[in-house]
């Protein structure tokens, strides 16, 4: 199991050098000129040009690359061309916001929309499987950014108990939580009851059914760690999504985290603050994606044996 | 399955009729134009543009005063227990009190100089730092003097330049007890202003140097008084203490002390910023207090980010905010009730103008189509289908500048005239549907996309087809030097508003070098007569020959000033605006009376 970890970690270097170079090709050939932008609409083009030089932009590419590639290497990812602050700093700081906002959703995204799906998989075609499909729907049809505002419609302006933007206390992150769940339990209770209807058709669940074995335990002991093995997979890819896409609910609650830091730096052709962001996501994405392969040798004996036999 | 169907369908219809229901209806006694098509707006507003008519449409607002200099009374009439209740809601648990405010952006840096978000940063530095000299009232032919006292003209010196002297107050320190010294405004302008952040002043100006210890000596480039005012004493040139920046770990970025009349206590990245009445207000022990961003009404300030407007407006009806500027005219249908809200209207300093490619090479090279476009667009009617609100603009510099001359109201700004269009492309050769014009509009403010909308329904009418190229912040500053990119600019100009010539003579009309401008000119005559116009100054015949060279050659064509909406709580009794922005310390509250 440890060497499995310690080649997947490995895996991960020449997964980000090869991000590294293609989000810094992707912004070094985007229109638009940080120089220009910082010294505004009166700058003339020598002064613009005298900042560029400066800033080393006016070297080739391959100069700029592998600056950019040595500097990273040592944890360096420069400063902002606007602040000044280094962007380090910066995301050590707003990254807690996007982590725990994401960790918070997938948390309770796993727990309703889960027992949703299985319990809609072991109520097939009654009421409670058409409720439930019915609401799944309602989550997975509505944006995140419209739910957002519903909620803050409803909890903040209306009956004034939530906070409609910004952090502090926990309330504040009751209805992004909340905005970023309701989508996600939609279609994790959708994946869960698919899967959950595919195991118990097996054969080995009637074996275990005509063995007298309660229903209970043939759901939660025998079914569900077959079944949990897509919806973890979908939970990785869910995590990630929720990270990708912070920047809308983050925009929405104002909520000061890396998404809506990315978006700004984009905006700007802030490109130290783009590159190291789209590392963090990086090295995060894969670190999760780790977990989530890792989770299946709980679940699946025959996984574990593979990972411990793995050369 | 068809039951899911019938549920999604539901669905689908829930979310449009939710949508519909956020606000995006018109407020009462408005007509709304709509963005696309330029037909149904002119209808409307009955054509013509230029002149106050008897007939006045209610949208062209000539009864607003700039938001330059804004102050409106707001009072809102409140029971005895009411306003204690409101005290005491704006009252922390120290005793001071407090009224919080959105900011569209962080900052990103409160360091005097370098770049960041530049209108929050119009907002915040200051209230943390003071400039040489300042306005704050409508019509002052010199600036007040602020931590600056006096100057005066030296002489043209062997270099070719022209040397200024400027004495400063003796009695000024900042909020951390520094006393400031001309080696501090030397420091802070000249080695970090111009030096590590390459301020604009360094185009203007080519040496700072001290004097003695309360006076500096400044080299322009430009002769004129103008100049040095605009460009130095009441720019925004802020000052600092040497000491205090090299004790900062960081510049001032995020630790700024300056001598303005708050100081900031809190910064959390993003979110939010709490400033604290400056408790060694030079001015208020020396009993020198010159201009009214020097107040300090409130104790504590909040800022908070709010980045989309609606969660903007919905922070504000909420209660989360105090007041609100620019607020968009849709949203104002929230704020109708007078017992919570005041609306204050103001006209935006800032003028939607179209800046043509006059390049030899180029499209509309000939002068006869560019005045055939200008002739072409009904004003009036693109207030009424882009902002709801606002006014007709005469002249590409600002209506606040002193020099301004109304006359020009009273003369023919290209007023709404397809017909004479039609026979001015026709002189030129163009025939109908012949020309093509490339229309590029930075896409903020928002509305200058509908501005572009509606011109290309006006040009469709004249024969001119219209292609549009919206771009971001970033692809405008480098698409408009390129004189192969567009057309026609649209773009949101303020800049100075206390002087004309500025604005004739700015980099947007300029050739100077390799740079030309966005209007991409290649003119000796005109160049000559703008740099003999910034030597004399507003209030020459020179500046007055500028705007009508503008006019005469359609370079540039203002097209109108938005109203800004300022929605205030009855916390606020008295709202003021310097420039367009907010000056929290300077507005009146409740605990005031």
């Amino acid at each position: 199991m440890g060497r499995y970890i310690r080649n997947r970690l490995l895996w991960m270097i020449p997964v980000l050098i090869g991000v590294a170079v293609m989000i810094f090709s992707i912004m070094y050939f985007v229109p638009g000129d940080p120089a220009a932008i910082i010294l505004g609409k009166e700058a003339e083009e020598w002064e613009i040009l005298a900042l560029r030089q400066e800033m080393g932009l006016e070297d080739p590419f391959l100069v700029q690359l592998g600056r950019f590639l040595w500097n990273a290497l040592h944890l360096n990812f420069g400063e902002s061309y606007f602040t000044g602050i280094p962007v380090i700093q910066e995301i050590a700081m707003r990254m807690p916001r996007t982590t725990l906002l994401g960790f918070l959703s997938m948390f309770f995204t796993m727990l309703v929309g889960v027992p949703l799906g299985i319990y809609a998989a072991t109520h097939r075609g009654q009421l409670g499987d058409s409720a439930v499909m019915a609401l799944a729907l309602f989550g997975v049809s509505f944006p995140a950014f419209w739910m957002a505002l519903m909620l803050v419609l409803v909890f903040s302006l209306r009956l004034h108990w939530l906070p409609a933007t910004g952090i502090g206390s926990w309330k504040h992150y009751v209805l992004p939580v909340l905005a970023s769940t309701i989508s996600g339990v939609g279609t994790q209770a959708r994946l869960a009851r698919s899967s959950m209807l595919e195991v118990i058709r097996s054969d080995y669940i009637t074996t275990a059914r005509s063995k007298g074995l309660k229903e209970r335990e043939v759901i939660y002991k025998h079914a569900l760690p077959n079944a949990l093995l897509p919806i973890l997979t979908s939970a990785g890819a869910r995590l990630a999504h929720i990270f990708g896409g912070s920047t809308v609910i983050e925009t929405v609650f104002s909520i000061p985290g890396i998404g809506t830091y990315m978006i700004n730096a984009v905006n700007n052709r802030d490109y130290p603050i783009v590159r190291a962001s789209v590392l963090v996501l990086a090295i995060l994405f894969s670190l999760v994606m780790l977990l989530v392969d890792l989770a299946y040798a709980f679940v699946d004996p025959r996984i574990k044996a593979r990972y411990a036999g793995a050369k | 399955m068809r039951k899911m169907k019938f549920l999604s369908l539901g669905l689908s219809a829930l979310m449009a009729i939710t949508m519909i229901g956020c606000g995006e209806s018109a407020p009462a006694g408005t007509t709304t134009g709509g963005g696309g098509g330029g037909t149904a707006a002119a209808t409307e507003s009955g054509g013509g543009s230029g002149g106050e008519t008897a007939n006045t449409p209610d949208y062209i607002r000539n009864d607003l005063g700039p938001s330059s200099f804004f102050i409106q009374d707001t009072k809102i009439e409140l029971s005895d227990a009411e306003k204690q209740k409101i005290i005491a809601d704006h009252t922390d648990a120290n005793g001071k009190t407090f009224v919080t405010i959105a900011l569209v952006d962080d900052p990103g840096s409160l360091c005097a100089y370098g770049s960041g978000a530049s209108k929050v940063r119009s907002v915040l530095l200051p209230i943390v730092y003071q400039p040489l000299f300042a306005r704050d009232k409508l019509g002052m032919k010199e600036p007040a003097p602020v931590i600056g006292e006096s100057w005066e003209y030296v002489g043209e010196n062997p270099n070719g330049g022209f040397d200024w002297t400027v004495k400063i107050k003796e009695n000024v320190y900042d909020s951390a007890g520094n006393h400031i010294t001309a080696e501090d405004v030397v420091f802070s302008i000249w080695e970090i202003g111009v030096g590590k952040y390459n301020a604009q002043l360094g185009s203007w100006c080519t040496n700072m140097e001290v004097v003695d210890e309360y006076t500096f000596k400044a080299t322009m480039t430009v002769d004129g008084f103008m100049t040095l005012d605009v460009r130095l004493l009441s720019g925004n040139n802020y000052v600092f203490s040497k000491a205090a920046y090299e004790a900062s770990p960081d510049g001032m970025i995020t630790s700024p002390v300056g001598t303005g009349p708050y100081v900031l206590t809190k910064w959390e990245t993003g979110s939010t910023l709490t400033f604290e009445k400056n408790e060694n207000a030079w001015w208020v022990a020396a009993n020198d207090m010159t201009i009214s961003r020097e107040m300090q009404n409130v104790d504590k300030i909040n800022f908070k980010v709010i980045k989309d407007s609606a969660q903007r407006t919905i922070a504000l009806e909420a209660g989360e905010i105090d007041y609100l500027t620019s607020v968009e005219e849709t949203d104002l249908v929230q704020f109708q009730d007078p017992a919570k809200f005041t609306i204050a209207d103001s006209l935006a300093s800032q003028r939607d103008t179209l800046y043509f490619n006059a390049s030899e090479k180029g499209n509309i090279s000939d002068v006869r189509v560019r005045q055939a476009i200008c002739y072409a667009i009904d004003n009036e009617a693109i207030i009424l289908g882009a902002v709801n609100s606002g006014v007709l603009c005469y002249t590409v510099g600002p209506t606040t500048a002193s020099a301004y001359n109304k006359k020009w109201e009273t003369e023919d700004y290209y007023n709404y005239n397809p017909d004479k269009a039609r026979e001015l492309l026709k002189e030129a050769g163009i025939k109908d549907g012949e020309l093509t014009v490339v229309i590029m509009t930075e896409n903020a403010p928002a509305y200058n996309t509908r501005v572009a909308e509606i011109i290309q329904g006006y040009l469709e009418e004249v024969g001119v087809k219209a292609e549009l190229k919206p771009v971001d912040g970033a692809l405008f500053s480098e698409y408009k030097y390129d004189p192969t990119s567009s057309d026609i600019i649209i773009a949101t100009t303020g800049g100075n508003a206390d002087y004309l010539a500025p604005s004739y003579c700015s980099n947007d009309y300029r050739t100077k070098g390799e740079t030309t401008g966005l209007t991409h000119l290649d003119n000796p005559e005109w160049t000559d007569l703008q740099e003999r116009a910034m030597v004399a100054g507003d209030g020459s015949q020179l500046v007055e020959d500028c705007h009508y060279y503008i006019k005469d050659n359609v370079y540039g064509y203002a097209l109108f000033s938005a109203t800004l909406h300022t929605v205030v709580t009855p916390v606020i009794t008295e709202v003021r605006l310097l420039t367009g922005f907010e000056v929290p310390g300077a507005n009146k509250y409740l605990w005031n009376e």
